[in-house]
């Protein structure tokens, strides 16, 4: 915030210069938000008036619509803790490294970005097939007696979709972890208070804005990934985006891709807000 | 209450020894101070006595009993940081209610103790505000607040002072006095500033290179600082090598000469002909009068010319710097009366205000190489 005010006081050019891309943001952001809700609730009938949300809640009726929902917001949770509950130890354990080595395993974390999601995911449905690494693993373990269905149903989309998003995760964590003044923690554990103690008392509270962060990046990017349920889910576990793009593509029905479009737009807002909502209150202290 | 016991503590990192080989003692109730440059190792003797570094060599004992295989939650000891560590997310109240909650004190007492430790450090009513909401006088009191409220055994603190401008320091000086006082609790002080040391303490450990330098009560380290290192460090500003000459003389003075110069100085002490010695003395002890100016009396020894090189004005006096050829470096003064730069003058060294100092090994980076 004092930063902010320093660049921003008087000096006119930061603004202007700005202003270029906040306007391309602005224009690509309202204009395709209006032809999304003039398609989406296009009327059914030639009679009928504008806003018509037949479509929108018609797809809360199909069996299909609903299954694709409940996935999506399913698939989304579980990634979400997945990569919380994974990814927290991860950046707890670079934050406390030697900087020489941070800077490798900084390296490894960030190393998916730039593989693209379809490769990585060709790359998984190899590994999760039948005859892949897992199956293979898990027989040999003695775990299972013959391949189980690892890839083309949920589970491959939340093993693909967990990989994808993890570095998000971490990098958000580490921005606050380690920012963490040591201090702190010897003056608890000097209070009295045992590692276990520090880490729920000191270090979680104190990593919770990285941790909402990493949550609100994590649920949106689940929610709204396309490529990777799309190669790993296949065409029987179908999500939001893959439903949309089915009947934008297949039955090139606009009306209903855009109603999709518009459910996602709408649990997009509602996950913000109530994010907004939890953050304002578990943050009131950090003014 | 407890006392402090350090014996020859040492800790290394990497192939850099930060403490070697430490040993002091705070007796039950006193106040040590440990004072010296940055890298002298203060930090982290206290580090090491708080338990938040393992040592390597040596022992601590608090209260008799050896601590170096408890972990820091288990020694009870209270810690106050430079920066104060409060936990930002915490009320007042709960930061200083912190240790409290850990030891499993039921609430009511809780509330009773944390209001007597914020009486006792003398906050006002803010136990429902947040760190960030307080001044940096405020967090300190909160912070010490918080240290005391689980009645340590021992008081550490870490150059509490620092970050406080010069008004607010002189203040706090005087409150931790009285909150020491008033605890009686065992305090071991970590600083770089000899005046705090000296305002404040029962017993001054002087830190150099990761060793200890001197240790004596802030009057007899004033006095007769163990070293020339020491007296450096507390402010003697004329340091000058030099070797004893002849036999003591019949006035109890000995005849030193000061190396690569042909001054002789006569200091009121004894030492064997021969010896390496450092010569100090404080500026203040410098008379200074007018060059030949003749005055009403006898010159007697330590009597050197020189011509002022520069001054700076202080408020209480002038502080002259001055040439004196007989000298291999400047002598620094302190008069009231005013010389112009180029003035001539004559100094005067009285025998019994020139301290023969203990040299040296020369000092040379942080730390000492094992």
């Amino acid at each position: 915030m004092t930063a902010g005010r320093a660049w921003g006081g008087g000096a006119r050019f930061p603004a202007s210069l700005a202003t270029p891309v906040l306007l391309a943001f602005a224009v690509f952001i309202v204009v395709p938000c209006a032809l999304l809700l003039v398609k989406g609730l296009e009327p059914t009938s030639a009679a009928g008036d504008w806003p018509d949300f037949t479509n929108v809640l018609g797809l809360f009726d199909s069996k299909i619509g609903q299954q694709a929902l409940n996935r999506t917001i399913r698939v989304s949770l579980i990634v979400t803790v997945i990569c919380l509950v994974a990814g927290y130890p991860v950046a707890l354990f670079i934050a406390r490294c030697a900087p020489r080595w941070r800077g490798l395993l900084l390296a490894v974390v960030i190393f998916p970005f730039l593989i693209s999601a379809v490769v990585r995911a060709f790359g998984w449905t190899v590994l999760l097939g039948d005859s892949g690494l897992a199956n293979k693993g898990l027989i040999a373990l003695g775990l299972i007696d013959r391949p189980i269905a690892l890839v083309q149903n949920e589970i491959g989309i939340i093993v693909g979709e967990t990989h994808l998003l993890m570095p998000y995760m971490i990098l958000s964590l580490l921005a606050v972890l380690q920012r963490i003044d040591p201090n702190l923690r010897h003056a608890a554990e000097s209070l009295g208070a045992s590692p276990v103690s520090v880490f729920w008392r000191i270090v979680i509270p104190l990593t919770l804005p990285g941790l909402l962060t990493g949550t609100l990046l994590v649920f949106s990017l689940a929610m709204t990934a396309f490529a990777t349920p799309f190669l790993l889910g296949g065409g029987r576990t179908p999500i939001l985006t893959t439903l949309l793009y089915d009947y934008a593509f297949t039955l090139f029905d606009w009306r209903l891709a855009a109603s999709i479009g518009i459910v996602l737009l709408i649990l997009g807002i509602l996950f913000v807000t109530i994010h907004r909502f939890v953050s304002s209150r578990g943050m009131r202290s950090y003014g | 209450m407890s006392d402090v016991e350090v014996s020859r503590v040492s800790k290394r990192y990497d192939d850099l020894w930060a403490v070697k080989g430490v040993s002091f003692t705070a007796p039950v109730g006193s106040f040590t101070s440990l004072l010296g440059p940055s890298g002298c190792g203060k930090t982290t003797t206290l580090r090491l006595i708080a338990g938040f570094a393992a040592l390597d060599e040596g022992e601590v004992r608090i209260g008799g009993r050896p601590v170096d295989a408890l972990p820091p939650w288990r020694r009870n000891l209270g810690v106050v940081f430079q920066n104060y560590a409060l936990f930002p997310f915490m009320t007042v109240f709960d930061n200083v209610a912190f240790g409290l909650r850990r030891r499993k004190v039921p609430r009511g007492e809780t509330a009773e103790r944390v209001a007597e430790a914020i009486d006792l450090v003398g906050l006002p009513d803010l136990a429902q505000r947040y760190p960030r909401q307080l001044s940096g006088g405020q967090q300190q009191r909160v912070a010490l607040a918080r240290a005391l409220v689980i009645r340590p055994d021992v008081l550490l603190l870490d150059e509490p002072l620092s970050n406080l401008d010069a008004k607010l320091r002189a203040e706090m000086r005087f409150e931790l006095k009285r909150i020491q006082r008033e605890t009686g609790v065992t305090s071991i002080f970590v600083t770089h500033d000899q005046e705090e040391a000296l305002t404040l303490s029962d017993q001054i450990v002087v830190m150099n290179l990761g060793t200890v330098a001197g240790a004596a009560p802030p009057k007899a380290i004033w006095e007769q600082p163990a070293s020339a290192y020491v007296a450096d460090f507390l402010g003697v500003e004329n340091l000058f090598p030099g070797t004893v000459g002849d036999a003591a003389r019949d006035d109890g003075t000995v005849a030193v000469s000061v190396d690569d110069s042909a001054a002789v100085l006569h200091v009121a002490a004894t030492r064997p002909p021969g010896s390496a010695v450092v010569l100090g003395i404080r500026s203040e002890e410098v008379a200074v009068r007018r060059g030949g100016d003749m005055g009403e009396m006898d010159d007697g020894p330590n009597a050197l010319d020189g011509t002022v090189r520069e001054f700076t004005y202080i408020g209480s006096a002038i502080v002259y710097q001055v040439d004196c050829p007989a000298l291999p470096g400047p002598l620094i003064a302190t008069a009231q009366r005013e010389f112009p730069v180029g003035d001539s003058v004559r100094l005067h060294l009285p025998p019994g205000a020139i301290k023969l100092l203990r040299p040296d090994a020369p000092a040379g980076g942080s730390g000492t190489r094992p």
